[in-house]
């Protein structure tokens, strides 16, 4: 059955190829909006390489510190606070500390081959946190990080300009920002976009800023340019993990004499921290995204409507078939679910050329919807790779989408037309 | 014609009823996206006031010392002050280079702001806020800044002796509230003769940046001796920009840097590469977000385009088909083809129009509400009135569009065809 109404689906198309056009055109119109929407999502939150734990990584990003006369200062962190308020916790499975990027020179030793780049200070733990490619070498360890010795790894772009191939650069010196380092590791490129792993080159933080004396005047080891990431064994333990942070900092400050610190609602998940705007009010989650709960609603209704109102004029020519279907014995619920399954292959088709053209329209407009605040000064490219845009559930969500636009604009038009007295349906010209 | 034209629509004003909701709705939405976009167009492409092209910003890498919390001091001779002058002086005898200049929070599209406030001392006390721009006089030609229509005096001379530059925008504002190039400004709102703020010249005004009406900034000199003594570089932050001869801006950047590195290799500094002011206003307007809030409203009202375009296509292509007896029937008492065409076309335009005219009431109460963007332009009547004009053809365009194809195939239609369609 499902097979006949198949076949005067396509005949369907052929007899009105124009009203066809138009109404795969609509459809793909919508659900190529929705699924940039959905694609954008998946970019930002799911797990690809290499930032491949995002769903259990927990980010404390800024702190406010604030004073008993009411005046507040909002930072980064310094690395000797840093270590006193995230490393006691035992909960986690990792913490790592990683400075923003900053841009320098990455030189060969003779100078003959420069190369500007983003530079990132971390540790140890950052590489667990993370699963880079290594195509060379290994990372740094703690103790190159405690024994301060000058280690670095390159991506690899930063290794073939300086050193023409990713294995020829091990062992070998790079002056970064006129200190020698050695390297000891070279790793696949990262996109500017995967934010929270990128660099071009990560170095070890220095020793002495994780044991330099807290000085309440003068900020020292208190502000600095931090962010702390936490990895969990499992997402389940992001309350238990709240708790230690909230009693650690509470203990630290008992410590101090000046300033307090307010972690204002950190630590962040992955997807609320890509919604923090201001360093210095709390984040309210659910005022964040009405907006974009609402454009997404209104990028789904308004196609929705108009391919009804085009469904419904079509309808009114087939009134007369349709009552002839009802003269015959047809009932009601078979006439809803035919109509339903017609406009579910123009539905299908509109959704194929949706899909397609939702990734050309990702990769076309990437600068527009990718770019941000964070990325305003980075020395590459956005660049997007397979991993980020092809994940299982894309093609579900997009299947999912078909069903429902299938059903906001055909489903009225269908149940009117069902409802149909016979001899209406048949007079009807 | 019109009157034939408004008792048919009356007659099927139950049908025409939907119709004539979708078209208010469309009207109101299309006016507040056009007139968004109009508005931030004309601020955009209105004239700067000053020019970057040919610019470029030297980009000075700094040696940290072990803890990363200063310059590297060890085994230099100079001071970070002395080697900033030097890297100042030497970049001038680059060939190709115009002109060099150093400022401090003064580079355009830099991110690096510093506000102030002067005093109008009368009988009242009034103040002005103020962006703070200290420079080397260079910098006035290198950004093609203009002098006031009646200014005589060089840049030089303007700023001699401690005197400042007021920006157009900022003198405009200061004469509102009372002031005058002969009356002092203050520092402090105490006044006194070491708080005097004495103006040495006055520019043509400028747009700070493409998404500004004005620019409230005041001009200052930094002096050789003011950039020697600027011994701590995260504090001062004093940048170096130099203008390119047109002629030798071909790949100048590698140029720089092959003829220059060595020796702007000066204390704790190294040179990294030139940045052009062009990207530097790219990355800027991306931090901002500006640029970002403007792509999406020309998104949304591509979209919304699309959607209207379509809901229109529809409706009257399904009108038009429905009522193709009537159509035979025209054709066979002797209506012309075109007049066909022209009856239908001018059916939709008459109905937009008066739909027009509750939906130029509903979107004036939006502007005198405010509703609408009101820092790029100002609430005028031609603001409105060019704002309806755009969306009313807009609509109109749709609408012909829209109706074109349904009519030409009923246009080709034989009248006794049509009399048979029942």
């Amino acid at each position: 059955m499902y097979k006949q109404y198949f076949k005067q689906a396509v005949q369907l198309l052929k007899e009105k190829p124009f009203f066809s056009v138009i109404s795969v055109l609509g459809t793909a119109l919508a659900i190529t909006l929705i699924m940039v929407v959905v694609l954008v999502y998946q970019v930002q939150n799911s797990n690809y390489e290499p930032e491949v734990n995002r769903g259990r990584m927990l980010f404390v990003n800024t702190l406010l510190l604030e004073r008993s006369n009411g005046s507040s200062y909002s930072c980064l962190w310094a690395p000797r606070l840093a270590k006193e308020c995230f490393f006691p916790l035992k909960t986690p499975e990792a913490v790592t500390l990683i400075s923003t990027y900053k841009q320098i020179l990455a030189t060969n030793t003779d100078q003959t081959k420069r190369f500007k780049c983003d530079q990132v200070q971390t540790d140890e733990a950052f590489w667990k946190a993370f699963r880079f490619r290594f195509l060379a070498g290994k990372p740094f360890t703690q103790s190159d990080v405690t024994g301060n010795i000058k280690q670095a790894v390159l991506a690899e772009t930063t290794a073939r300009t300086l050193f023409s191939s990713a294995k020829e650069a091990i062992g070998q010196t790079v002056v970064l920002a006129r200190k020698p380092y050695t390297v000891c590791g070279v790793v696949r490129d990262v996109s500017p976009i995967a934010q929270n792993a990128y660099a071009q080159v990560w170095i070890p933080c220095p020793a002495s800023a994780l044991t330099e004396v807290i000085n309440e005047e003068t900020m020292q080891g208190l502000s600095g340019a931090y962010h702390v990431m936490i990895l969990a064994r499992s997402s389940s333990d992001f309350p238990t993990i709240r708790t230690e942070i909230n009693r650690q900092i509470q203990r630290e400050n008992a410590g101090l004499r000046t300033w307090k610190i307010n972690l204002l609602g950190q630590p962040d998940t992955q997807f609320t921290q890509r919604l923090r705007i201001w360093s210095n009010i709390a984040l309210d989650v659910t005022k964040a995204i009405r907006p974009y709960l609402i454009a997404l609603l209104i990028i789904l209704l308004v196609p929705a409507i108009n391919l009804s109102g085009l469904t419904s004029s079509g309808m009114q020519a087939r009134m007369s078939e349709l009552g002839i279907r009802k003269a015959f014995g047809a009932t009601r619920g078979m006439l809803f679910r035919q109509v339903i399954t017609e406009n579910l292959v123009l539905t299908l088709l509109g959704g194929i050329t949706g899909l397609g053209l939702s990734y050309l329209a990702i990769y076309y407009l990437k600068n527009w919807l990718f770019n941000s605040y964070d990325l305003a000064y980075t020395n590459s490219a956005l660049s997007l790779e397979s991993g980020m845009l092809i994940q299982p559930l894309t093609f579900f969500y997009a299947l999912l989408l078909c069903l429902l636009l299938n059903l906001l604009s055909a489903g009225i038009p269908a149940w009117w037309a069902s409802r149909q007295s016979i001899v209406n349906s048949l007079n009807e010209k | 014609m019109i009157r034939h034209l408004i008792k048919i629509i009356w007659n099927q004003r139950k049908k025409n009823g939907w119709i004539a909701a979708e078209l208010l709705l469309v009207f109101v939405v299309l006016w507040f996206l056009t007139d968004l976009l109009f508005v931030t167009g004309t601020v955009y492409f209105s004239p700067q006031g000053y020019s970057i092209d040919h610019v470029y910003l030297v980009n000075i890498g700094m040696e940290e010392n072990e803890n990363g919390t200063g310059p590297d001091t060890t085994g230099n001779k100079l001071s970070v002050g002395e080697s900033t002058l030097l890297l100042f002086d030497r970049i001038k005898t680059c060939p190709g280079v115009e002109a060099v200049c150093a400022g401090e929070a003064a580079m355009p599209y830099d991110g690096n702001n510093r506000y102030n406030s002067l005093f109008i001392i009368s009988d009242t006390i009034q103040s002005k806020n103020f962006k703070s721009v200290t420079v080397t006089p260079e910098y006035m030609d290198i950004f093609g800044f203009k002098p006031g229509k009646e200014e005589k005096k060089s840049w030089d001379e303007m700023l001699a002796g401690g005197q400042v530059i007021l920006s157009g925008d900022l003198f405009t504002e200061i004469k509102e509230l009372g002031g005058s190039r002969n009356k002092p400004l203050y520092r402090s709102s105490e006044g006194g003769a070491e708080n005097e703020i004495r103006v040495g010249g006055v520019t043509e005004p400028f747009r700070g940046t493409r998404f500004n009406k004005k620019a409230l900034w005041m001009f200052s000199e930094l002096t050789r001796d003011d950039i020697i003594q600027a011994n701590n570089p995260y504090y001062t932050s004093i940048k170096i920009a130099i203008r390119v001869k047109p002629e030798a801006d071909r790949d100048f950047e590698s140029f720089f840097i092959k003829n220059m590195e060595k020796q702007l290799s000066v204390g704790p500094f190294y040179l990294i590469d030139l940045t052009s002011f062009k990207d530097k206003r790219d990355a800027y307007e991306l931090l901002t977000g500006e640029k970002r809030e403007t792509q999406n409203a020309i998104a949304i009202t591509v979209f919304l385009f699309f959607n209207i375009f379509l809901g229109i296509f529809g409706t009257f292509w399904f009108r038009t088909e429905r009522r193709k007896e009537e159509m035979g029937l025209r054709i066979a008492v002797g209506s012309t083809p075109g007049g066909l065409k022209r009856l239908m076309t001018g059916e939709g335009l008459v109905l937009l129009t008066l739909v027009a005219i509750p939906g130029i009431i509903l979107c004036l109460n939006l502007q005198l509400l405010e509703v609408t963007n009101g820092y790029y332009m100002d609430y005028t009547a031609s603001r409105f009135l060019i704002g309806i004009a755009l969306t009313y053809l807009l609509i109109a365009g749709m609408i012909v569009l829209g109706i074109w194809y349904p009519a030409h195939q009923t246009m080709k239609m034989k009248p006794a065809e049509a009399l048979h369609y029942e």
